[in-house]
């Protein structure tokens, strides 16, 4: 509440977001955008909207953690994981989490437009729209840009059976309806 | 006449010179963009090389300051939205990702660690080879967040707009037709080799803004008026990004020497520190170590090294063996020609073969040395 009055006072109305990328223990990933409040268990920057994918019009998902050397993973190795990674990484495949902490700027009804899976409901290719009701101090809404095919998150980590979207695919929009 | 002939001299070196180069190293792959940089040295060093150019700038700068900044921010804007409408540029404060194994990749990582786990050293190499370079990329992500927009803006910035500016500057002297015609073509020209990808690459790394502050340098040289104190700092800033600049620093004493009243005496005594320097880089390998900011480079040069006798002199002996020369007769002399160009060709395979972009850049350093010394 006193966040949010500050951010009020600030003139910035903005929302949470945490992003996890594998290899990071389920921390959010760091962002140099909000460095001092930066929390690894609960916020990688505060976004003033919620409007991602390029192809959407918006604005990219601008996962620096991903040029970590975590990722640095190449070699003449071309089987297994290290071949995972350096084709994933050809091919603009980056897994990743987002949890949106809607708060109470939100409050009524919210259109959510998105491509890829919204709390864990079908993963699609193509754009969706839902519409959600908060009504609580804050709602969680999870993001995925990838699906696992045998319907469990072990592909996150390891890469294996992954159906991923690139960073340009995944979309998510949040809007509200007034 | 002469000036054209000098230029045109010059062009031939350049073209001889790059085909040498291709002898040594047929895979160097960013050689061919280079070209882009080559007309951009060339083009400083030809409009700076005139007495007329260097006045008329300062002139028109002196006149309305005011003036003279609001028409740099408007060609500043002006060449961002144009190339921005045009695509090269992107302004978008999206995330780059940087190719696995590459050093782009090293670099940003660590300058993120800096920022993210608050601390003050990330790599103890790193911090011998580029102690500053680190923390100004950890400074411009604290100010411009996790997108790389503000070094692509600059870094793409300076090198697509420099043309554009000199083609002004150029334009003030109009009664030199002829470099005026050679910068509208050599424009042209540098902006059709532009390629995004390699500008992307290279403002991504240190030798960017290292050669900026030595550059910045070597232009305020090129002015007897400027303060020394000037020079100094922005060298200091230019070896703080890689302290291997060390060794272009008698490129700039050089300049300073040729355009300034520098004492003798003085100039004498930081030949002695460089030969002192080259004794400790030769002989002990202190400065190759520090130089050589990674293992395949430093694996590389061993080899190559190994192969070479160590009576062949290196590119830091002949430079301070030519500043000697030239303190003692006190005279420019075309004796420096020869001996620059033999110490080009010497330190191929001496020096830093794994950055042929360094060897580039210091081709043109050598070539500014020259032109300053011819005219």
């Amino acid at each position: 509440m006193i966040r949010l009055f500050l951010m009020m006072l600030l003139g910035q109305l903005v929302t949470p977001i945490c992003i996890v990328l594998p290899k990071s223990d389920g921390k959010c990933m760091f962002s140099a955008e909000n460095i001092w409040r930066y929390d690894a268990n609960k916020v990688s920057r505060y976004e003033r909207k919620i409007d991602f994918g390029i192809n959407n019009g918006g604005n990219g998902w601008r996962l620096s953690g991903f040029n970590d050397l975590k990722f640095n993973i190449y070699g003449t190795d071309k089987t297994g994981e290290i071949a995972r990674w350096e084709n994933a990484r050809k091919s603009r495949i980056y897994p990743f989490k987002a949890k949106i902490a809607l708060e109470q700027e939100y409050k009524g009804k919210v259109k959510i437009s998105y491509r890829g899976n919204i709390n864990n409901g079908d993963f699609s290719k193509e754009i969706r729209t839902k519409e959600l009701f908060i009504d609580n101090d804050e709602t969680i809404i999870n993001y995925q840009n990838y699906k696992c095919a045998d319907k469990t998150d072990n592909c996150f980590e390891s890469l294996i059976g992954i159906d991923s979207l690139s960073d340009k695919e995944a979309v998510l929009k949040i809007e509200k309806v007034k | 006449m002469k000036k054209i002939l000098a230029v045109i001299f010059l062009f031939v070196v350049v073209k001889i010179l790059s085909k040498f180069y291709l002898m040594y190293y047929p895979h160097a792959f960013v050689w061919q963009y280079y070209s882009v940089l080559k007309y951009w040295f060339v083009i400083i060093i030809l409009a700076l090389s005139f007495d007329k150019v260097r006045n008329n700038v300062l002139k028109y700068y002196r006149k309305s300051e005011i003036r003279f900044l609001v028409i740099l921010g408007i060609l500043v804007v002006g060449s961002l939205a144009f190339f921005s409408w045009n695509g090269q540029l992107n302004l978008k404060d999206d995330i780059q990702y940087y190719e696995t194994g590459f050093d782009q990749l090293t670099y940003y990582s660590w300058s993120r660690e800096i920022l993210k786990d608050k601390k003050l050293f990330v790599e103890p190499t790193v911090t011998f080879s580029k102690p500053f370079y680190l923390y100004f990329r950890s400074a411009q992500m604290a100010v411009f967040g996790d997108g790389t927009m503000w070094m692509d803006t600059m870094g793409v910035w300076t090198l697509m707009t420099l043309p554009v500016l000199l083609l002004v500057v150029v334009w003030l002297n109009s009664a030199n037709i002829w470099l005026l015609m050679m910068t509208i073509i050599l424009s042209v020209y540098w902006y059709l080799v532009m390629n995004g990808w390699f500008i992307r690459f290279i403002s991504n790394l240190s030798e960017m803004p290292a050669w900026f502050f030595m550059g910045l340098a070597t232009i305020l040289a090129l002015d007897k008026k400027t303060n020394q104190k000037w020079l100094w700092f922005l060298f200091l800033l230019s070896f703080l990004m890689r302290t291997v600049m060390i060794v272009y620093l008698p490129i700039l004493l050089l300049i300073i020497f040729l355009k300034s009243k520098i004492e003798i005496k003085t100039f004498i005594v930081f030949g002695f520190v460089g030969v002192g320097l080259i004794f400790l880089q030769s002989k002990f390998g202190v400065l190759n170590n520090i130089e050589i900011g990674n293992y395949a480079a430093q694996n590389m040069s061993a080899n190559i090294l190994a192969r070479i006798p160590q009576l062949i002199p290196s590119q830091y002996e002949l430079i301070v063996l030519l500043l000697l020369i030239i303190s003692l007769i006190k005279k420019k002399s075309l004796l420096a020609i020869g001996i620059v160009l033999l110490s080009f060709a010497l330190q191929l395979p001496l020096f830093n073969n794994f950055y042929p972009q360094r060897n580039l850049f210091w081709l043109y350093w050598m070539l500014t040395v020259l032109t300053v010394s011819l005219w």
